[in-house]
């Protein structure tokens, strides 16, 4: 009974950390391997290598630097998998990136926060397009497709409304002190 | 990275490309480079992908409209969704949202939208009368009834629009078939979805017409035409300019129309439907005018008549022109900002320049705080430091002396028991240090360092190369007759004049005299360079007496 209370103890701290860390997680698997079905299985994998090693996490550490650290192993095991032509990045580009990822990863909390005020004051059409694209998940080539837009517009626009939501979100957090 | 919105958003499209699947292969390897070369672009790729991977996992971000917008707009554009797609498809058409996991009180918002149009759920929709009128109403204001979206209204400053009511933003789309979009005051940039740029510059009157057509009814725009997207057409009231591949401007007032070619080619169809139309190519460095008539006539180009950029930041708007490196000496920002006739001493201060003397220089580098893009001044003799950073270059050895410091402009006056009346300096016969004609007055032995990564942070352009004439005044001739009576004064002074790209000779020409003509000097600059120092010392004859030496129309061409 102690051993299944400690392993329910244990599985809550584990999840409570992962939801804090998912996100940071993910946005770094995806920024190495740059398509969501391939980056959905590596988060799959990462996260199943965590559990089995969380008894080496070193308890009061950074669990994202830590669940970063095992999705570099996988993503590395992804690439030599793949054909090594379809790697965008070679090693010290990926060390970069990571670089990058430690000193951004604890924005990442407050940038969502940010991201959700930021959401709210899109013109109305591009959060529609914002919503069919992300929400509901329709790839663009069936979004200018159900939309009547080209293609090329489309990536414009989208690239816009990104552009535009990522201002906002900076001017918003250094508007709550955290830059 | 530069930090305006144009650059982020091509950083932004780059990125989404290639996360979509959509990017070529050198666009990936275009996005790979800047990644490595640029710590700013990394910064911006990290926060990007975390902002997109967000919005693409279930979680946090709720991007369902809030309770107080789902009435009419979701239901209108839900409709609209619905409706387009059962168009093409036969079977129940999917609007559906994943429900995302929200607080409660989205969450019941949420619920009150409709998730899905079933095939039937819509006919019972299109029979019903309100439906019927709200169609009706939809094909007049609906967006998709207003025409198609074409143009993304990128970046403006000091915009004032004509109808407030319309809420024109900077991001926002146009589409065609909008009413007249008046510009009252100001510039804008509009990018086309098909890659074509257009600066307008208010007051200023303009339509979308067609993806690849816009008309300007009053005011002044500039095009920048990608070869993608040849074909862009310009129309006026009574012509239309087509691109052929090119940069062009168009000037239309109520009874006079311009067009002028910077770059490439364009055809000029003059007239309107009720006159006879003519058909001409305009060329690059060409301008035409037609009248309200038709009747086309050549005028002469004016390069810099047009907005082509903007950097709303720094309040820079850039018409094409050079950047003027006598106007920085003299304080200014290149374009024109700087005082004539005020320079750089020795203190590293830049004021008015007066008085005539020579005096012994500081061995040492001495920067120059008060302008953004002058680096530092310096007396060359033997190895000399050039530049803030400490790099040096070996000029020969020099008495160490100089006149007056780092002018712009370019007079000389001897006031003293024999005078030498003030006048301009003349090279080939031209008089310099006007504000027409400009010039640095660099009296041997002097250098002066520009930053050109300054210059380029500011306006946010590259610099394609240095241009300028270097020579020693003719009117030292013109008052051989009184120099004469100054003894140490010779006849024929010589001095040498370098150019160096961080620290290396692009240029140089030693030992001229006022007898010979002014050397052109033309010197590429890379994307990589980091500073452009220009120097003279005293030449052969061993003194700077005499050496009224200066770099006239010194310009650094700017490309896009």
């Amino acid at each position: 009974m102690d051993l299944e209370r400690r392993e329910q103890s244990r599985s809550d701290e584990f999840f409570k950390l992962l939801m804090n860390s998912q996100k940071v997680i993910y946005a770094y698997i995806l920024s190495m391997v740059h398509n969501c079905p391939d980056a959905d299985d590596i988060m799959q994998e990462t996260m199943t290598l965590m559990w089995e090693r969380f008894d080496e996490f070193e308890r009061g550490s950074n669990f994202g630097a830590w669940g970063i650290k095992i999705a570099r192993f996988k993503i590395l095991n992804y690439f030599k998998s793949k054909n090594r032509d379809e790697e965008l990045f070679d090693e010290s580009l990926l060390t970069q990136i990571l670089d990058c990822y430690h000193r951004k990863m604890d924005e990442m909390k407050v940038r969502i926060s940010a991201l959700q005020e930021c959401l709210k004051k899109l013109d109305k059409r591009d959060k529609k397009l914002i919503e069919i694209r992300y929400e509901q998940g329709l790839k663009i080539t069936e979004l200018a497709e159900r939309i009547e837009r080209p293609v090329q517009g489309l990536y414009k626009a989208l690239a816009r409304i990104h552009t535009v939501l990522h201002r906002c979100v900076n001017q918003t957090i250094h508007q709550w002190g955290f830059r | 990275m530069k930090k305006d919105i144009s650059t982020e958003y091509q950083l932004s499209e780059l990125i989404l490309l290639v996360l979509e699947g959509g990017s070529t292969p050198e666009q990936r390897r275009r996005l790979t480079q800047w990644l490595r070369e640029d710590p700013e672009a990394m910064e911006y790729y990290v926060e990007y992908m975390m902002q997109y991977s967000a919005l693409t996992q279930p979680g946090d971000i709720a991007i369902v409209d809030l309770p107080e917008e789902t009435v009419s707009p979701v239901l209108e554009t839900s409709l609209w969704m619905a409706l387009s797609a059962f168009e093409q498809q036969a079977e129940a058409v999917e609007v559906a949202r994943p429900a995302p996991v929200l607080p409660e009180p989205e969450r019941k918002a949420a619920a009150s939208v409709p998730t899905a149009v079933s095939k039937f759920s819509l006919y019972a929709l299109l029979l019903s009368t309100a439906a019927l009128v709200f169609l009706i109403a939809y094909a007049f204001l609906s967006p998709a009834g207003r025409g198609k979206e074409v143009a993304t209204l990128l970046e403006t400053m000091n915009a004032r629009w004509g109808s407030p009511e319309r809420g024109i933003r900077e991001g926002m789309w146009l589409n065609t078939q909008m009413e007249p979009i008046w510009l009252r005051e100001g510039i804008a940039v509009l990018q086309f979805d098909n890659g074509s740029r257009v600066v307008l510059e208010g007051p200023a009157e303009f339509t979308l017409l067609t993806d690849d057509q816009i008309q300007l009814r009053h005011g002044r725009l500039f095009a920048s035409v990608p070869k993608t997207a040849i074909g862009f057409t310009v129309s006026t009231p009574f012509s239309k300019i087509i691109d052929l591949g090119t940069e062009f401007g168009v000037k239309t007032e109520p009874e006079r129309m311009e067009v002028h070619v910077m770059a490439g080619r364009t055809m000029l169809i003059s007239g309107t439907a009720r006159t006879s139309k003519t058909q001409l190519e305009v060329r690059e460095g060409f301008a035409k005018a037609v009248s309200a008539a038709g009747v086309v006539q050549d005028i002469a180009l004016k390069k810099e008549a047009f907005v082509r950029r903007l950097q709303p930041q720094t309040q820079f708007v850039w018409r094409g022109q050079n950047v003027n490196l006598a106007d920085i000496v003299g304080g200014g920002n290149g374009f024109g900002t700087g005082r004539l006739n005020a320079g750089i001493d020795y203190q590293g201060t830049i004021d008015l320049l007066e008085t005539f003397t020579s005096a012994e220089g500081p061995k040492q580098y001495v920067p120059v705080r008060s302008s953004l893009f002058i680096d530092g001044v310096f007396i060359p003799n033997g190895r000399s430091q050039i530049n803030s950073n400490g790099l040096t270059f070996e000029f020969e050895p020099t008495n160490g002396r100089y006149w007056l410091g780092v002018l712009n402009g370019a007079w000389h006056q001897i006031a003293l028991t024999v005078k030498v009346p003030r006048h301009q300096l003349r090279l080939n016969g031209k008089e310099y240090g006007t504000p027409d004609s400009p010039a640095i007055y660099l009296s041997s032995n002097q250098g002066v360092t520009f930053n050109l990564q300054a210059i380029r942070e500011y306006t946010k352009m590259n610099i394609r190369r240095f241009t300028a004439l270097c020579g020693l005044s003719e009117t030292y001739r013109d008052y051989w007759e009184i120099m004469k009576q100054y003894p140490h004064f010779p006849q024929e002074p010589t001095a040498s004049f370098y150019v160096l790209v961080d620290g290396k000779v692009r240029f140089v020409q030693q030992d001229m005299t006022p007898g010979e003509p002014a050397r052109q000097v033309v010197v590429d600059i890379g994307p990589e360079d980091r500073f452009l120092t220009l120097a003279t010392t005293q030449g052969r004859d061993k003194t700077n007496n005499g050496d009224w030496t200066l770099f006239a129309e010194p310009f650094l061409e700017l490309q896009e």
